[in-house]
């Protein structure tokens, strides 16, 4: 199956050969590194899988968070006019660029134990995001929503109005109509975005350590335990980016269909 | 604005960030200092380069460990300052350096943040479960010599995270997060920190060796380095450093 438009001059191939094999390279580097001989050592031991499944279950709940917060924030910033909005869009966005590192330190200014608004969770709940996996699924959620709200706003603004206007005027609830008819239309932008937001989540690093600190069990994720390993056991470091690579691969391969919508699919 | 143009703004964008520096003749001397020293390291760097126009010295900080692993990865590297003997000695096994001269020593206390909200007075409160400390990962300097200190007192610390480096403990206690951490002395100043003293029995006093790679291409600039900093005591000692 052949896409629209015309195929690309030859020139244009080859620049795109170059940008692929600039991506591959780093990967093939890592593999002629990994001391294979240790990969099931280093796989079975308690701290990588420890590490793993904190991973996992920060990163998913960081996704779920992204998309209760952040499909509202994009319908809103897609449909509402009101004054301020492109301001209110760039706050919004801008973890996105921000070093992590700065992420992390807002948030202990503004969630940590005596920042301005966690001092009261503190002082009323005895509860604290510093140190604790919550803390982690913050930081990663921070980083990682703008990539959904892009995304799911995107699709928002392009989608055709008739059939939900038709949905509304046949006495649906906006709710319902938005529901029922809207987010079907988006569901492959949203699956993008939710996809996005989660591989941003797992592969964090700066915004959570500084913000949630590192200890085993409960703060510190894969990308963690690979860069402090990077420090003192190399091959360990790169058998944890394998495994890093090859969960993120395969989420990313086995979406791709409905990701990419079903008419990119072969 | 025309596709041509963009594409010829561009590639004027690349060209210029990548020739921006080079071209003429001054040496660029690469200095890799343990980030606890970078405060020093900047003043020797102004000292230095004020009697050495043609020569550009570039510090590079980060802990330790890291920077002996980027050394053994072949880091273009003249001079080596670290905080510990052991991570010099990593980097050395793998590139030879010259005998190392000890430039600085240093000990270490404990830091809690303004005010000292948990009320910690000694190395025992780093035990209590009110009080979460904050240290470094294993392999970073500041650790080997916190664990030493808290064994010769016999305290199990209630470790609460472990950071990347120093500047991670100093950040965590000084925003409240974390209600102790042991630093070195020097890395208490001008943070926004109280510090408590370690008692001298059992304290440690830590050795920061620095030395010239051998194969460098500037390896008499950089002996001449080494040399200007072991020479300036001031500079240390007025950063809190002790000298051997």
């Amino acid at each position: 199956m052949t896409s629209p438009g015309a195929r690309p001059p030859r020139f244009i191939r080859v620049i795109a050969v170059v940008a692929i094999v600039f991506f591959c390279l780093p990967f093939v580097g890592l593999l002629w590194r990994t001391p294979w001989s240790r990969v099931f050592d280093v796989l079975g031991d308690e701290t990588s899988r420890e590490a793993l499944w904190l991973s996992l279950r920060t990163s998913i709940a960081a996704a779920l968070v992204s998309v209760i917060f952040g499909v509202p924030l994009a319908w809103v910033l897609a449909t509402v006019d009101f004054r301020g909005r492109n301001i209110v869009r760039a706050l919004c966005l801008i973890s996105m660029v921000l070093p992590p590192v700065v992420g992390g330190i807002s948030l202990i200014f503004s969630m940590g134990r005596t920042g301005l608004f966690g001092r009261w969770l503190d002082e009323w709940f005895g509860f604290r995001f510093t140190f604790s996996t919550w803390g982690v699924i913050i930081a990663q959620v921070f980083v990682a929503m703008p990539f959904l709200v892009l995304s799911v706003e995107g699709a928002l603004r392009q989608v055709d109005p008739r059939p939900t206007d038709a949905a509304r005027t046949l006495g649906a609830s906006s709710w319902y109509a938005f529901r029922r008819v809207t987010i079907p239309s988006i569901g492959s932008a949203l699956i993008a975005g939710t996809v996005l937001a989660w591989a941003r989540a797992f592969g964090e690093f700066g915004a959570t350590i500084t913000f949630a600190g590192n200890y085993p069990g409960t703060t510190r994720t894969l990308s963690i335990a690979t860069y402090s390993a990077l420090e003192n056991d190399q091959g360990r470091a790169m058998v944890l980016s394998l495994m890093m690579i090859l969960v993120s691969f395969v989420v990313l391969i086995a979406l791709r269909d409905r990701w990419l919508g079903s008419e990119a699919s072969r | 604005m025309s596709n041509r143009r963009l594409f010829g703004i561009l590639v004027a964008c690349l060209a210029v960030s990548t020739t921006a520096c080079g071209g003429d003749d001054t040496d660029t001397l690469t200095v890799m200092v343990a980030s606890s020293m970078s405060g020093v390291f900047t003043d020797l760097e102004s000292a230095f380069e004020a009697t050495h126009p043609n020569v550009d010295v570039v510090v590079v900080t980060g802990s330790s460990s890291s920077l002996a692993g980027q050394i053994v990865e072949g880091a273009d590297v003249d001079v080596f300052a670290s905080a510990d003997v052991k991570q010099f000695e990593r980097a050395a096994s793998a590139v030879p350096f010259d005998e190392p001269v000890i430039v600085a020593t240093n000990t270490l206390v404990i830091i809690v943040p303004p005010g000292n909200p948990r009320d910690v007075r000694s190395l025992s409160d780093l035990a209590r479960d009110d009080v979460l400390v904050a240290t470094a990962e294993e392999s970073v300097p500041i650790r080997t010599y916190s664990d030493q200190v808290l064994e010769s007192a016999g305290v199990v610390a209630n470790f609460v995270s472990f950071e990347a480096n120093v500047s991670g403990i100093v950040t965590k206690v000084a925003n409240g997060e974390a209600d102790a951490g042991i630093v070195y002395a020097t890395d208490s100043i001008g943070a926004n920190v109280e510090t408590i003293d370690i008692p001298t029995d059992i304290n440690v006093v830590t050795t920061s060796p620095m030395a010239a790679r051998v194969e460098s291409d500037r390896a008499s600039l950089a002996r001449e380095f080494v040399a200007f900093a072991d020479s300036r005591d001031d500079l240390f000692v007025a950063r809190g450093f002790g000298k051997s």
